[in-house]
């Protein structure tokens, strides 16, 4: 029986980089090969809102604000699409052996990719206020 | 670890939940579902609205069942992660839950086993 009546979403975004980023904090279940985001600082009960295979936005079920991010196969598939999450490993629990595996493993590509897009990311402001 | 929950799906595999994984892994993130762990997860395995193939791991299989929560966590999926060990010697494999989650939809890449 196909299931019927399920809630449709539109996601709200209310938190910026500009927000206080001390808050923002990363959970990384290794058994499940989960890395959450958690924007507002702990896990907020939540609605994974499927962007594609591995993004997910954790939204709050009453007022649909993200208030978080989900990677589903961090390690199998995601942390080689965003290499730029090499830069937390510490942060969420990856050992030298597995951060040295995946930086031998990101397509040089890839790597190009993230170190512009971090960069574009400051040149973006200056050029609309230019 | 002991198991506090177990399921028999539709193909006669057994799939058990341990209570490190409910404590540990479930409801250290997901408090809210708390008293659920037999409508998450024995009902989902054993009357599954969905049974796909995972995206990324081949030995899990992702079972989908309409949430059984109260508002506002209900009308939307609930996503049960299986991963499977090999087949025993009927040739039957065993299975352990490795998360479960809430969810809007299944994902577009995940290959339908079931119906």
């Amino acid at each position: 029986m196909a299931v019927t009546n399920m809630r449709t979403f539109n996601p709200v975004l209310r938190w910026s980089p500009a927000s206080d980023m001390t808050k923002v904090t990363f959970d990384f279940d290794r058994r499940a090969d989960i890395l959450s985001v958690y924007l507002y600082g702990e896990p907020r009960p939540s609605i994974e809102y499927v962007l594609d295979d591995h993004i997910l936005l954790s939204l709050d079920p009453e007022t649909e604000e993200v208030v978080g991010l989900q990677l589903d196969g961090f390690l199998a598939h995601a942390i080689y699409e965003f290499p730029a999450f090499l830069e937390i490993a510490d942060l969420i629990g990856l050992t030298n052996e597995e951060v040295a595996r995946v930086r031998g493993r990101i397509n040089p590509e890839a790597r190009k990719r993230a170190a512009l897009e971090s960069f574009l990311g400051h040149v973006e402001p200056l050029k609309a206020a230019g | 670890m002991a198991a506090i929950v177990r399921a028999i799906d539709r193909w006669g595999r057994a799939i058990v939940l341990t209570e490190a994984c409910w404590r540990f892994h479930i409801l250290s993130r997901r408090p809210y579902f708390n008293g659920y762990e037999n409508a998450c997860i024995k009902d989902t395995i054993e009357e599954p609205d969905h049974v796909v193939h995972d995206v990324d791991y081949e030995n899990r299989e992702n079972y989908y069942r309409r949430s059984p929560l109260p508002p506002p966590y209900d009308r939307v999926f609930l996503k049960v992660v299986v991963e499977f060990a090999g087949d025993d010697e009927g040739g039957i494999a065993s299975g352990e839950v490795v998360t479960i989650y809430l969810t809007d939809r299944l994902k577009p890449g995940e290959h339908q086993k079931w119906p």
